[in-house]
């Protein structure tokens, strides 16, 4: 399983967009964090608009790019597959092509 | 273009945009405190010193006499036919203070009921002068009221918007802020007219009541001295109940001169028996009366690795970019 990851083109964005995601769950923690240590909406302001709202931003961007790459990787991995198969068509014919068979008995 | 030149004005660009984020923010070593007064007063001019014998204080005729018909913790400033009828008093406890003002605004929200008082607060014209001399919690008093400095004003307008309040911008009195008693505030001769008739109130900070507006603030904005420790302000200090009695008399004469028919100072040598003492008005302060205090809460980042942020942007966003187009196909082998 780790080693397919490794091998896998796109694990290490995938990584790095859900990264994106968690650290946006943790900027929104601190930013509870902070604002229920004290009373004072002015001091409470900054760090809901800069914590929740950024971390909000942090999430919708992680998960945008994340949908974006496994997409692309979802898109690479049929293509593979297409090739895959057509390769395989291609072989079966030359092999038919070796055995001298009738093409119209296909 | 070549392309060496494109990818060194692309870097030259973006490092100079993230610089951005590391300039300093101007005075960003200013704090800002607002105060609430805790001491608050307002005297009217005695009525008796117009007339020959001199003035006279409540304490002095037999009977007690009402000078107060208004509401209990309501502060007044009025003007009418001409003279001065009300003037308060906010004591502002800064001297041990060692911060440096560089700013301060007075924000006196008004109770506009006419049961309080309030009379055409929409026209009225007043300054704010500094106040030398201790501040007593009196209301309606006919004492003298303490000496006020009115060379250096500060005119105070009414707003009436969003909720009638008065607002001055105290620049003019900064220089003396910090070493005064508190803040007056009276009406301004430099712009009364003797058709001018009216009467502001506002609460004191110990109102109580449904018709309680929030008390006067002031707004400090100083730069905090780095030696020094946070300066926590005293209340002013009361005077003793045995303490020398105050001049009975009208309003001393300030400068622009606000008033008409005023006792002057010289007028104010009162015939008063010796055994007869004016009853003290003021109301006995607690001993552990509260106190305004300024707590230092310099402006910045609260995480210094904060600055880390624009670098990982930075980072980021080629990564992102070159992540989105770099080909997802299978590894060969």
């Amino acid at each position: 399983m780790i080693r397919q990851l490794r091998q896998d083109p796109a694990a290490p964005s995938i990584a790095v967009f859900v990264a994106l995601i968690v650290g946006g769950f943790v900027a929104i923690g601190l930013a509870w964090n902070i604002a229920r240590q004290t009373l004072v909406v002015a001091f409470q302001m900054p760090a809901i608009l800069s914590g929740a709202v950024g971390g909000l931003a942090l999430i919708v961007l992680g998960a945008g790019l994340s949908n974006a790459q496994v997409g692309r990787r979802l898109g690479a991995l049929e293509r593979a597959h297409t090739d895959a198969v057509l390769d395989e068509a291609a072989a079966l014919l030359a092999a038919l092509d070796r055995t001298e068979l009738p093409r119209t008995t296909l | 273009m070549s392309c060496r030149v494109r990818r060194a004005v692309t870097a030259a660009l973006v490092l100079s945009t993230t610089g951005l984020g590391f300039l300093p923010i101007a005075q960003a070593d200013t704090t800002s405190q607002t105060l609430n007064p805790t001491v608050e007063a307002w005297y009217q001019p005695n009525p008796t010193c117009a007339q020959a014998p001199g003035c006279l204080t409540p304490g002095a005729v037999p009977a007690p006499v009402p000078t107060n018909p208004y509401p209990a913790g309501t502060l007044h400033v009025g003007y009418t036919g001409g003279a001065e009828t009300a003037r308060s008093y906010l004591a502002l406890s800064l001297e041990g203070f060692t911060g440096t003002l560089t700013a301060a605004t007075l924000n006196v929200p008004l109770d506009v009921a006419q049961d309080g008082g309030s009379t055409a607060p929409e026209t009225a014209h007043l300054q704010a002068c500094l106040v030398n001399e201790t501040i007593t919690t009196v209301e309606g008093s006919l004492d003298a009221p303490p000496k006020v400095t009115c060379d250096s004003h500060a005119v105070v307008t009414y707003v009436g918007l969003p909720a009638p309040h008065l607002t001055a911008d105290l620049s003019a009195l900064l220089p003396g802020l910090t070493n005064s008693k508190g803040i007056a505030l009276l009406p301004n001769g430099d712009t009364a007219t003797p058709d001018d008739a009216w009467r502001v109130v506002f609460s004191a900070h110990d109102r109580t009541g449904a018709a309680k507006t929030p008390p006067a603030s002031v707004a400090l904005t100083f730069t905090p001295d780095p030696a020094a420790p946070v300066v926590v302000a005293t209340a002013p200090e009361q005077p003793a109940p045995d303490a020398a009695p105050q001049q009975a008399a009208g309003f001393p004469a300030i400068s622009p001169v606000t008033g008409i028919g005023f006792a002057t100072s010289p007028d104010t040598s009162v015939v008063v028996p010796p055994t007869v003492e004016a009853p003290q008005t003021a109301t006995a302060a607690p001993a552990n009366r509260p106190v305004a205090q300024i707590v230092r809460t310099p402006l910045g980042a609260a995480y210094p690795g904060v600055f880390l942020f624009p670098l990982a942007l930075l980072v980021l966003v080629p990564y992102v970019g070159r992540a989105l187009l770099a080909d997802v196909d299978e590894r060969s082998g």
